[in-house]
């Protein structure tokens, strides 16, 4: 299968500072592709780098085939982009705005503007320096969805919108899914990930460090860190080896883990002794990071 | 207004030109309703010194104060305008280029199916074409002034001397598309194009009258404009080939500049 978006060893320093490290990226027609990481992973500059805002230090890259730097007039007529930053002309109504972006593209079809306007329930008629950063943000999503593009970019989509419009944002996206588009989008929130993507690409420090279906990391996300500070010493020995267990560190009377699927057995045996406080949380993307792919924390610092 | 940059940019423009304009407007009529108190003061040219005189250089080098033509040049076209001119364009240049790659909207327009170079030339026509509005401005408004206290001049000479004008802005809108396309800085835009208009006023000025710096005054944009006395003598074809050439390479290298780094973050 021919991929959409195809990176080859892709490298952006910002003078010293390596910010995206040899990236092989490929991604298929019609899936919905997650680019996940940490702040200031690297997750901007790539997709900079695919729309030729910036130029890559080494590397190349495709987008339909279509070399990203020489072709790029080319590419921009089927994707539509939203940056992580929706800046634009304080001055300007929403809808002046969109009629603007329609122009440069030879037009679109304007019931579907107005369609995904009501549905993301944006203002059109309002000047953009009155709107707040979610409702400027929702005009962002029209202007990347509105021309229909082959190839949507959004770079942290959801970031200022309300859990119901974000709702139907997903809506949307399954939309663009069924008619064979293809999503790209960047996050760093788990669950939104989880409930959009078919398939995922972690990228760390600049490096990408896994590319997998979003099935398996549903089941990493299984993970659970348990922090347990009992009575009296306990043996760390049993809880080392149970199950599923990784991570562990054992501070005076204060144990902490992490643990994969159930956590019964655990459970169990921290019933034999004197429990003072115990906390749990969900792993956080940041927790699945350093426990999957710690050997990957060396290397150079992203920006 | 909204089918491309260069008219959507004109279109930002139409509030803030009406107010350019009326002080505009306002300014050339009153300055040439004054010409006849100066008229009456023929000692002025006494006063003025010599042609080696500071305040001769100060009062933009014309030779007879008294007369309409060097009247205007003096009060008004060796400095005020050009000032507001190269103010008028560092302002949109900035503001057009550096200012919107800051605030990203500039990210957000060129992930549409432009080229750079293309954004660049029409927010330049642009930045032209508002000039041009603002020379018609002057012009209409001294010739009001002119028929209103029957001033001895040739409108001939005062439509060459405008458009002599809009030629030196369209120039510097051309240095501040080369400052924003190459650094994408406000700073640097607003900074260095104050500082060619300031040594270029220096030079044009004040360089013929100090020995072995005369030649400076060649290096001057200003002189390009106004130094062939466009009132008295109608446009040097040679001092416009300068400005516009001038304009073409910069316009050209902002392209190039523009085309090829990367975009602020």
């Amino acid at each position: 299968m021919d991929s959409v978006i195809h990176t080859d060893k892709i490298t952006k320093h910002f003078g010293d500072i390596g910010a995206v490290l040899d990236v092989d990226l490929d991604v298929f027609p019609g899936e919905i592709f997650g680019y996940l990481g940490p702040n200031g992973a690297g997750k901007s500059t790539t997709i900079r780098m695919l729309l030729d805002q910036i130029r890559p230090t080494q590397g190349s890259g495709t987008i339909f085939g279509l070399d990203i730097r020489k072709d790029s007039v080319e590419i921009k007529r089927r994707v539509g982009y939203l940056p992580g930053e929706f800046a634009l002309y304080d001055q300007m109504t929403g809808g002046d705005v969109l009629r603007y972006f329609a122009n440069l593209r030879g037009g679109v079809d304007w019931t579907y503007v107005q369609n995904l306007t009501s549905r993301l329930d944006a203002t059109l008629e309002r000047k953009f320096a009155q709107l707040s950063r979610g409702n400027k943000q929702k005009i962002g999503l029209v202007q990347a969805l509105m021309h229909k593009p082959d190839l949507v970019v959004l770079d942290e989509p959801t970031s200022g919108l309300d859990p119901l419009v974000q709702h139907e944002f997903y809506e949307i996206l399954d939309e663009v899914k069924a008619e064979g588009r293809t999503v790209f989008f960047s996050s760093h929130v788990l669950p939104e990930v989880q409930r959009t993507c078919d398939r995922v690409g972690i990228i760390r420090k600049g490096r990408l460090v896994a590319v997998e279906d979003v099935s398996s990391l549903i089941d990493r996300a299984a993970l659970h860190r348990f922090e347990i500070e009992f009575a009296t010493e306990i043996p760390r020995q049993q809880f080392e080896d149970l199950d599923g267990v990784t991570d562990l560190s054992l501070d005076g009377k204060t144990l902490m883990l992490s643990i994969a699927g159930s956590p019964d057995a655990l459970i169990k045996m921290v019933a034999n002794h004197e429990v003072v406080r115990l906390v749990t949380h969900e792993a956080s993307l940041e927790d699945i990071f350093l426990t999957f792919y710690s050997s990957d924390a060396e290397g150079n610092d992203a920006q | 207004m909204l089918s491309n940059t260069f008219l959507k940019s004109l279109r930002d423009l139409r509030r803030s030109i009406g107010w350019w304009s009326l002080g505009l407007f306002l300014y050339s009529v009153v300055i040439v309703l004054m010409y006849p108190s100066f008229q009456d003061f023929p000692e002025l040219n006494e006063i003025l010194g010599d042609e080696d005189s500071i305040f001769r250089a100060m009062a933009g080098n014309v030779e007879d104060f008294s007369s309409p033509e060097g009247y205007l040049t003096a009060e008004t076209y060796s400095l005020m305008l050009p000032m507001i001119f190269i103010i008028f364009s560092l302002w949109l240049g900035s503001s057009w280029l550096a200012g919107e790659e800051r605030r990203g909207a500039l990210e957000v327009l060129l992930s549409h199916p432009v080229r750079r170079s293309s954004v660049l030339l029409q927010k330049f026509a642009a930045i032209v074409t508002a000039n041009a509005a603002l020379g018609v401005v002057v012009l209409v408004g001294t010739l009001v002034g002119i028929v209103a206290v029957d001033m001895d001049i040739s409108l001939i000479n005062v439509i060459q001397a405008c458009i002599s004008l809009v030629i030196f802005g369209s120039t510097f809108a051309a240095l501040a598309v080369f400052l924003g396309g190459w650094t994408g800085k406000s700073s640097i835009t607003l900074g260095v194009g104050s500082a060619v208009g300031i040594l270029g006023y220096i030079a044009n000025s004040f360089a013929p009258i100090i020995d072995g710096l005369s030649w400076a005054q060649y290096l001057s944009p200003i002189y390009y404009y106004i130094g062939g006395d466009p009132l008295s003598n109608g446009l040097n074809l040679i001092h416009v080939a300068v400005l516009v050439g001038m304009s073409v390479v910069l316009v050209a290298l902002a392209s190039y500049l523009f085309e090829r780094r990367d975009l602020a973050v």
